[in-house]
C-alpha cells in the first residue's frame, strides 16, 4: 500500500532538520593584551550575559571568554565592569553576583553571591575608593567590598533603586532612581560620608536619577532621565563641598564619560530613535560640540567610553536589544574609524595595550 | 526595569474550566470533512484518545493535532499557549460548550486552566460558516479550537456518575465527580474537580560547559473546578440550557531558570466566573442558536523580593465580558444552505496597573454558505465593527473578514480542497494599556491565511487507513510586538513586525481490527518555515522567528484487546531559536519524548470501573520549550475511576 511511505517521508525531513553546526569560538588568550573585554549585558531571563574578547591583531572575537576561563556562563544581564588593581570587578545584575577575575588573565578569583536572607540584592554598578569597592544594589543599599578579602563588610542604606554612584571630596554620590516605584520614581541623590559610612544629605536633582560622573575638580554631575514621556533626560551639577545642586543644563543627556579632562555626553531618543554624543566641557560648565561624534550609522547608542591606552572612542551600539551588537571605533577627533562585532546588548568594554 | 517581572503576568489570564467524560477502549481519530454530515474543516480528536493520556490539561492534548504550536510555560499549572500556523496566540479562538473564551486581558487562553476530565468532542476547525453553535466571533478568527463536554448538546455521555481520582508523581493529586440526571424533557449535569501539585521535579540544566542539577522551587498549585448545568427541551425542537461555572487558583510561578540566583517569589491568585444561557432551535430547513454569556476572571499577581518601597509587588486584574449573539442557518435546497448571523461583545479590565479607557464593544455580522455543487463550497463573510475610546476620543473601525473554501472528491476515496480566509486580531487591553508598556496606537493585526488539502480514505478488512495532507501559507502583517522603546527593561508595543509561514501539515491514521484485537497507528507531522520579513535591513530578515520549530510531530500506536488498552507516543519537537537572531548562540535543541500508557476497564453490572496508568517522559529527556522553563523528566500518573 503506497501509504508506507509516509513514514518514510517523515523521517526524510525530521533528517534535514535545521541544525546550524556550532562553530568553534576563538581560543581565548592566556595574558590579556592588545584587545578589549567586552560585556554583553544580554537579556532579561535569558541567562545569555557574556564576557567577550576582541583581539584587535587579527579581529577575533571570543565570545565564550568567560566560559572558556570558568567552564560556566557569567549568568543573567550583566550591568557594570571596572577593572581596578589587578583584578576585574563584573556586576551580574538578575543573577546577583559579583564575579571577580585577575586582570592579567582573565582566569576568576571568585564569585560573590549578593543574595540577603533570600532576596536578591540585584547588584547594578560599582565604584572604587582605597581598598573598597561600593556597589549599588537595587534593594535600597550600597554594599561595601573589601577588594583584599573579597568580602561584603558594610550595607550603608540609602534611598530606592540606587544606580550610579561616584567618590568625590571623600563623600559618595549615590543616584537614588526609584525605578520600581514608577511612576513615583526618585529624584534624589545620597551623599555618603566615607569615614563612617553615614548618609549625610540626599540632594533633590530631577526624577529618575541615573549615571554619576565627577570632573577633575571634584564637581559631580548626574543625569536625571525623567519619565521618558514629558519630563526630559537632563544633566545637572553637584557641588561636593556644599552637597548642593549648583547647576542644572537644559541639553539632553543619558548618560556621561570622561574623556581626558571633558565630558562625552551621550543620549538615545528612545522615542525618534535618535542618537547624540556631545563633547561638554566641565571647567567652563560649556557645551563645545552638541554632535561632536556623528552617529548616523549607530542604531541604539548603548554606551561611550574613551581609552587613553588607544586613544580612542568607543561608542557601544546594542541595535534593537534583541540581535548581536556593535562597538564603533572614532578617533578623538570624532572620525568613525571602524567597527566591531561583538555579543548582545554590550554596555562595558576595558582596553588593554 | 519594572516590566520584566510582569511581562509573564500580561501573558496569563484566569479562564473558566472545562468539563465531560466517559471511558470506551478503542481511540480514533476522525477526520473530516470526509464525512457530508459536517458543514466545516475539521480535525477532531475522540474522548477516549484525551483521556487515555491522563493530560493534565488541554494544551497537553492540542499538541497532538497537526498545525497547532504549543508554547509551554512549565509543568501541572504551567501557562501553555496555542498558536495555528504560526499565525500568535491572539489569532486561534477556544469555544467551550459553545461561548468563546474570554481573553480580555492578554488576547490568549492559558491551556493550563482547561482540565480535560470531561470532554466529549475536541475540534480544531478552519472554516465552519454554517455551524450555528461556533461563536460568530470565533468563527472570524483565523482557527478555532472546539471543546465540547458533559454539558454540552453533544450528550454521548449516558452516565449518572462518574467519580475519579488520580495521583502522579512530584505530589499530583486530583479528584473528580460527575453528576447526572435525564429525563426526556429536562437534564441536569453536576462536574467538580479539585487539583494540587507539588511541582518539586528534580532537573539538570547546563551553564556553561558545566552540567547543574537542581530542584524546582515555588512551583505548587491548587485548583477548584466546578459546573453546572440545566437543559430543558420542551419539545424535540427547541432546546434551553443554563450554564454556570466557575474555578480558583493559586499557583506558584518558579518562572525561567535563572543562574546563580533560585529565589524567585511570584504567585498567581485567581478566580474565574461564567454564566450561559442558550437556546437551540431545529426544526426542517432552520436551525437557530441564540446565545448570552457572561464572563468575569480576576486575577492577582504577587512577587514578594520585588525591589519598591513596598518590598512587594502586587498588581490586581479584573475583567469583564459580555456577550450576546445569534445565528440562523436554513437549507434552502439539500445542496445549499445558508447562515447569518450577529454578535455583540463588551469588554473591560480593570486594575491599577492599566491607564486608558479599558472598555471595548465589538459588533460583528456575518453571512455563511455552503453549496454542494462542483464539489463543496463554503463561504463567509463577517463584518466586524469595533468601539472603544483611546485617548479620550471615541473611535470606531470596520474590518471585512472573507473565507471561502472549494473541495471536491477524486473519485470515492480522494478528496481535494483549497481554503482562503482573511482574519485580524484586535490589540489587546495589556498592549493597549499596561502602564508604561501600553501603545494606545495599535492598529490590528491583519493575517492571510492559505491552505491546500488532500485527503486520502483507504477502507480494507476490518480497517482503515486515513491519510492527510495540507501545504499552507500565512502571512502576518501590522504584527504587535514588543520592543524596548524606553531603555532595556521598560518595552512597550508596537505594529511593526511583518512574519510569513509556508509549510505543510500531515497526519497518517491507521486502525485494523483483528477478531478483539484492535491496532492503531497515527503519524502527525508538522512543517512550518516561519521569517521575519519586517525589516530588510534587520541582521533578522529572513530569519526564523524565535520559538518556531522548523519540524515538530508525534508518532502514536494504539492496541486494545477486550477489556485493555495501551498506547505508545512519541513526541518531537524540532530545534528552534529562543530569539529571531538565528545565531548558533540563541538554538535550542529538539528533543523527542516517550510516553506510554494502559488501560483497564472492568464492567460491574450497570457500573464501570476503569484503571488508568500513565508514564511520561520515559527516557528522563531533559528539556524546555521555552528556553530556561524546564520541565519534569520521568514521572507517572495512575487514576482510578468508577461510573454509574
Amino acid at each position: 500500500m503506497h501509504y508506507k511511505i509516509f513514514p518514510v517521508l517523515l523521517i526524510a525531513l525530521l533528517a534535514f532538520s535545521c541544525k546550524k553546526k556550532k562553530t568553534p569560538e576563538p581560543e581565548a588568550p592566556q595574558i590579556l593584551q592588545h584587545g578589549m573585554l567586552v560585556l554583553n549585558e544580554g537579556l532579561f531571563q535569558q541567562n545569555n550575559a557574556t564576557l567577550g574578547w576582541f583581539n584587535f591583531s587579527d579581529n577575533s572575537y571570543t565570545g565564550n571568554f568567560f566560559e572558556q576561563k570558568t567552564n560556566r556562563s557569567l549568568g543573567d544581564t550583566g550591568n557594570d565592569m571596572k577593572r581596578y588593581g589587578g583584578k576585574i570587578y563584573v556586576i551580574v545584575n538578575v543573577s546577583s553576583t559579583i564575579e571577580i577575575l585577575d586582570a592579567s588573565s582573565g582566569n576568576s578569583i571568585s564569585q560573590i553571591s549578593m543574595i540577603a536572607n533570600g532576596t536578591p540584592k540585584q547588584p547594578r554598578y560599582i565604584t572604587f575608593y582605597g581598598p573598597k569597592a561600593y556597589i549599588t544594589c537595587y534593594d535600597g543599599y550600597v554594599d561595601v567590598l573589601d577588594t583584599a578579602s573579597l568580602s561584603i563588610t558594610n550595607r550603608i542604606q540609602v534611598g530606592a533603586n540606587p544606580e550610579g554612584l561616584a567618590v568625590s571630596n571623600g563623600k559618595l554620590f549615590v543616584a537614588n532612581s526609584g525605578g520600581l516605584n514608577f511612576p513615583n520614581v526618585d529624584s534624589t541623590l545620597s551623599v555618603i560620608d566615607l569615614g563612617n559610612y553615614q548618609e549625610i544629605t540626599r540632594i533633590t536633582v530631577g526624577k529618575n536619577p541615573g549615571s554619576v560622573q565627577t570632573d577633575v575638580n571634584g564637581d559631580v554631575y548626574v543625569i536625571s532621565r525623567g519619565d521618558y514621556a514629558g519630563i526630559p533626560s537632563r544633566m545637572h551639577r553637584i557641588n561636593a563641598n556644599t552637597n548642593t545642586l549648583a547647576q542644572s543644563f537644559t541639553f539632553d543627556a543619558g548618560s556621561i564619560s570622561r574623556f581626558n579632562t571633558n565630558f562625552l555626553i551621550s543620549y538615545h531618543d528612545f522615542s525618534s530613535g535618535d542618537n547624540k554624543i556631545a563633547l561638554f566641557d566641565p571647567n567652563t560648565e560649556t557645551m563645545l560640540y552638541p554632535e561632536y561624534i556623528p552617529t548616523s550609522g549607530i542604531q541604539t547608542l548603548y554606551g561611550v567610553q574613551y581609552s587613553d591606552i588607544t586613544n580612542k572612542i568607543y561608542c557601544l551600539d546594542a541595535k534593537n536589544y534583541t540581535v548581536t551588537g556593535q562597538v564603533h571605533v572614532f578617533s578623538p577627533n570624532g572620525i568613525f574609524e571602524t567597527s566591531y562585532n561583538v555579543g548582545l546588548n554590550p554596555c562595558n568594554i576595558l582596553i588593554y595595550e | 526595569m519594572i516590566l520584566r517581572f510582569t511581562i509573564p503576568t500580561l501573558l496569563i489570564i484566569a479562564s473558566c474550566p472545562v468539563f465531560g467524560q466517559e471511558v470506551k477502549p478503542i481511540e480514533e481519530v476522525v477526520i473530516s470533512p470526509g464525512n457530508d454530515r459536517e458543514n466545516s474543516i475539521q480535525i477532531e480528536l475522540s474522548k477516549d484518545k484525551i483521556q487515555n493520556k491522563l493530560a493534565s490539561d488541554l494544551g497537553q492534548i492540542l499538541s497532538l493535532l497537526p498545525g497547532l504550536q504549543i508554547k509551554n510555560y512549565g509543568d501541572v499549572g504551567g501557562l501553555k499557549t496555542v498558536s495555528f500556523r504560526s499565525l500568535g496566540a491572539g489569532h486561534t479562538a477556544l469555544v467551550q460548550d459553545y461561548s468563546s473564551v474570554s481573553t480580555t486581558q492578554s488576547g490568549q487562553a492559558d491551556l493550563s486552566s482547561f482540565p480535560v476530565d470531561f470532554i466529549e468532542r475536541l475540534e480544531l476547525i478552519t472554516l465552519s460558516p454554517t455551524r450555528t453553535q461556533i461563536p460568530v466571533h470565533a468563527k472570524l478568527a483565523g482557527a478555532v479550537v472546539n471543546v465540547e463536554s458533559v454539558h454540552s448538546y453533544v450528550g454521548t455521555n449516558m452516565r449518572n456518575l462518574i467519580l475519579g481520582a488520580q495521583a502522579g508523581s512530584f505530589d499530583q493529586y486530583e479528584g473528580y465527580l460527575m453528576l447526572q440526571k435525564r429525563s426526556r424533557k429536562w437534564a441536569g449535569t453536576l462536574t467538580g474537580k479539585i487539583r494540587s501539585y507539588g511541582g518539586s521535579y528534580p532537573y539538570t540544566y547546563l551553564n556553561g560547559n558545566t552540567r547543574i542539577q537542581d530542584r524546582r522551587k515555588n512551583n505548587s498549585l491548587l485548583e477548584y473546578f466546578g459546573t453546572a448545568s440545566i437543559q430543558f427541551s420542551p419539545n424535540s425542537d427547541h432546546r434551553i440550557q443554563l450554564r454556570i461555572s466557575g474555578n480558583e487558583y493559586k499557583k506558584e510561578l518558579a518562572g525561567a531558570v535563572i543562574f546563580y540566583n533560585s529565589n524567585a517569589a511570584q504567585y498567581l491568585n485567581g478566580f474565574g466566573l461564567n454564566g450561559s444561557l442558550n437556546h437551540r432551535y431545529s426544526k426542517n430547513k432552520w436551525n437557530i442558536f441564540s446565545s448570552v454569556n457572561y464572563q468575569k476572571n480576576n486575577l492577582q499577581y504577587l512577587d514578594s523580593t520585588y525591589l519598591n518601597s513596598l518590598g512587594y509587588l502586587d498588581q490586581r486584574f479584573y475583567s469583564v465580558q459580555v456577550d450576546f449573539q445569534s445565528q440562523a442557518a436554513y437549507s434552502i435546497t439539500k445542496d445549499l444552505e445558508i447562515l447569518i448571523g450577529s454578535s455583540f461583545i463588551s469588554e473591560e479590565l480593570k486594575g491599577k496597573s492599566l491607564v486608558g479607557n479599558r472598555h471595548r464593544n465589538t459588533s460583528e455580522s456575518i453571512l455563511g454558505m455552503e453549496w454542494k455543487a462542483l464539489g463543496k463550497i463554503l463561504v463567509q463573510l463577517g463584518v466586524q465593527g469595533v468601539f472603544e475610546k483611546r485617548d479620550t476620543v471615541n473611535q470606531s473601525q470596520w474590518n471585512l473578514l472573507p473565507a471561502v473554501s472549494w473541495s471536491f472528491d477524486l473519485g470515492s476515496k480522494n478528496k481535494i480542497g483549497i481554503v482562503y480566509r482573511y482574519t485580524c486580531r484586535q490589540p489587546t487591553f495589556s498592549e493597549l494599556y499596561y502602564r508604561q508598556i501600553g501603545n494606545t496606537k495599535l492598529r490590528t493585526e491583519k493575517a492571510h491565511i492559505a491552505s491546500l488539502r488532500y485527503e486520502l480514505a483507504l477502507p480494507f478488512k476490518k480497517g482503515i487507513s486515513q491519510t492527510m495532507i495540507q501545504p499552507f501559507y500565512s502571512y502576518v502583517y501590522d504584527k504587535i510586538l514588543a520592543v524596548p522603546t524606553k531603555n532595556l527593561f521598560i518595552w512597550s508595543i508596537q505594529n511593526i513586525g511583518i512574519s510569513d509561514a509556508i509549510g505543510v501539515e500531515f497526519t497518517q491514521f491507521i486502525q485494523k481490527k483483528i477478531a478483539n484485537h484492535t491496532l492503531g497507528a497515527r503519524i502527525n507531522y508538522t512543517f512550518q518555515y516561519t521569517r521575519d520579513i519586517s525589516d530588510p535591513e534587520s541582521q533578522t530578515y529572513g530569519d526564523l522567528l524565535s520559538y518556531s520549530p522548523l519540524h515538530s510531530g508525534s508518532l502514536e500506536l494504539d492496541y486494545s484487546w477486550k477489556k485493555i488498552g495501551f498506547f505508545i507516543l512519541t513526541s518531537y519537537l524540532g530545534e528552534r531559536y529562543a530569539m529571531n537572531q538565528n545565531i548558533p548562540v540563541n538554538l535550542l535543541e529538539g528533543y523527542v519524548l516517550l510516553d506510554a500508557g494502559a488501560s483497564y476497564t472492568q464492567q460491574l453490572k450497570k457500573s464501570e470501573l476503569t484503571l488508568r496508568f500513565s508514564v511520561n517522559n520515559i527516557t528522563n529527556r531533559q528539556y524546555s520549550y521555552i528556553n530556561y522553563f524546564v520541565m519534569p523528566g520521568t514521572h507517572f500518573n495512575i487514576r482510578l475511576q468508577y461510573a454509574l
